[in-house]
């Protein structure tokens, strides 16, 4: 009975953090896909940029 | 006053059983939320159209005007943190992190009643004075605990929550984006209704961080832990008080540690999209430039746990050794990537991307070399005056990039070459950092209190892990 409890009791634990991280990782992973959507800008416009065959003065 | 009642110290303390895992996404609901000051620019534009809505007419207000919300900003937060520290300490993380949310959104809602009555000097109150003081005490209030709770690895600890900070502004540079866009018409640039939107999700966010937060019993340590087995010369096994530790050379070497890892990095952030875009003319587009800032977010944010989370296993010291040293060499090698020597884009964003994590790693590790040089008890009053360093670099910083750059450029320098010199400088002020991080170790005897030692026998319940 005891160990019932405390099974019951381990596993409340871990789902209480497993919604305390959810909180605050969903948001943050939200704000990542944000940023990386904007960061994929730096490889389409350099890889569609013409090489310059000249160097820029 | 029944609420004021569950704030107090005694009240946070945690019962047995209690999983220290619950306190990061405490510490971070905190950080998450006060990051979003790095995206105050996303309302730069908005706010000089409050008047014109679709442009800027006479008596909108002006860029550098509306900047200065920012820098107020930013010097309460440095200056509540040294003020409010000592007060942490002894009032505990719950209360610190209600008063941050109050000031933090009562900064919104005061800069929103601003926006609407367009009186300029409700935002530096608001957002930047109030906000300000809501920023210092949040950064510094979830510190000492997660030391307390994770002496086995301060550093990761340290790095979870400080790394929220580097987030913040992914969520609130989009999120007020999404609300500006939403709230916008005819008559309106959308500015009140999102503030008064950000600072209401905001409070909401960091009650979760107030409500989750517990601290643990004195000198509780995690099963099966000896702090014996990682026995350095440069972690004291004692607690220094705040004011003995600010009279140490110790402190103010770690001062100029962090200023200038700070100055040298805020020199490349906030240079970071026109540099790419002049060093590269006609290969960097602004789109590129764009993604450039959106991948120094990242790095900043990544930097911070990685870095920290490494000091755990190599040493405080070794680590800032890496930022400096390796900071000097990337940023000399960043001279070279340039259209006179390699010409690549790729080694330029590289070598930025690196300085960047070590950056964010400086900010983040410095809360573990505190604990390791004063101990855990005082760890957050001691972080919140190093934090005086931040303000410092957050004017010097800058102030040294453009004033630099533009006198190249007025001496004839080609607008492509101007930012060596900079560079050079920044690679100097790393190496300022290197002797002032060589001259730091171990405190002397005569610093240390003996009534406050934390080597007493551990008595209080061991929790879960």
């Amino acid at each position: 009975m005891v160990s019932t409890e405390s099974q019951k009791s381990s596993h409340s634990a871990k789902s209480l953090i497993l919604v305390a991280w959810l909180f605050v990782g969903v948001p943050l992973a939200w704000g990542i896909y944000q940023t990386g959507h904007q960061s994929m800008g730096l490889f389409r416009a350099t890889s569609s940029a013409v090489t310059p065959t000249t160097m820029p003065h | 006053m029944a609420v004021l009642f569950f704030l107090d110290k005694n009240h946070s303390l945690a019962k047995p059983g209690f999983n220290r895992w619950l306190v990061p996404p405490a510490a971070l609901s905190i950080h998450l939320a006060i990051g979003q000051v790095y995206a105050l620019s996303v309302f730069k534009v908005p706010l000089t159209r409050v008047i014109g809505i679709d442009q800027s007419v006479a008596g909108d207000w002006t860029q550098i005007e509306i900047a200065r919300i920012f820098s107020i900003a930013i010097v309460l937060l440095g200056l509540s943190a040294a003020v409010f520290g000592r007060w942490l300490e002894n009032a505990g993380p719950r209360k610190a992190m209600f008063a941050s949310a109050i000031c933090f959104a009562s900064g919104f809602f005061i800069s929103a009643i601003g926006v609407h009555l367009h009186q300029l000097w409700l935002l530096y109150i608001g957002y930047g004075f109030i906000g300000g003081i809501g920023l210092g005490l949040g950064y510094i209030s979830p510190v000492s605990t997660l030391i307390k709770w994770f002496p086995d690895r301060p550093g990761m600890a340290t790095g979870l929550a400080i790394m929220g900070f580097g987030g913040g502004a992914m969520i609130g540079g989009p999120l007020a984006q999404i609300l500006m866009t939403h709230f916008h018409s005819a008559h309106s640039v959308g500015i009140v209704e999102a503030f008064v939107v950000m600072g209401t999700i905001y409070f909401c966010f960091m009650m979760f961080g107030v409500f989750t937060v517990r601290i643990p019993e004195p000198n509780w340590k995690p099963v099966g832990w000896e702090p014996s087995a990682r026995k350095s010369a440069m972690i004291t096994s004692h607690n220094v008080d705040v004011e003995t530790a600010f009279r140490t050379p110790q402190f103010w070497m770690l001062w100029v540690v962090l200023c200038m890892n700070v100055t040298a990095g805020i020199g490349i952030i906030e240079q970071a999209s026109p540099m790419i875009q002049e060093m590269f003319k006609g290969r960097a587009t602004p789109a590129a430039a764009a993604g450039f800032v959106g991948l120094i977010s990242l790095f900043n944010m990544a930097g911070r746990f990685f870095w920290s989370s490494t000091s755990d296993y190599i040493g405080r010291k070794p680590t800032y050794m890496i930022f400096f040293l390796l900071g000097t060499a990337l940023y000399i090698g960043v001279t070279f990537t340039g259209h006179q020597h390699l010409n690549s884009v790729a080694l330029f964003v590289l070598c930025c991307l690196i300085i960047i994590s070590m950056y964010g790693g400086g900010f983040a590790t410095i809360p573990a070399y505190i604990r390791d040089l004063f101990g855990g008890s005082q760890v957050s009053a001691i972080h919140g005056r190093i934090l005086t360093a931040w303000s410092v670099a957050g004017i010097l910083g800058p102030m040294l990039v453009n004033h630099i750059r533009q006198y190249e450029i007025n001496r004839g320098v080609p607008l492509t070459d101007a930012y060596s010199t900079v560079l050079y400088t920044m690679a100097g002020l790393l190496l300022i950092g290197f002797v002032a991080n060589t001259l730091i170790h171990p405190l002397n005897a005569k610093y240390i209190h003996e009534e406050q030692s934390g080597t007493e026998p551990v008595t209080g319940r061991p929790a879960h892990q």
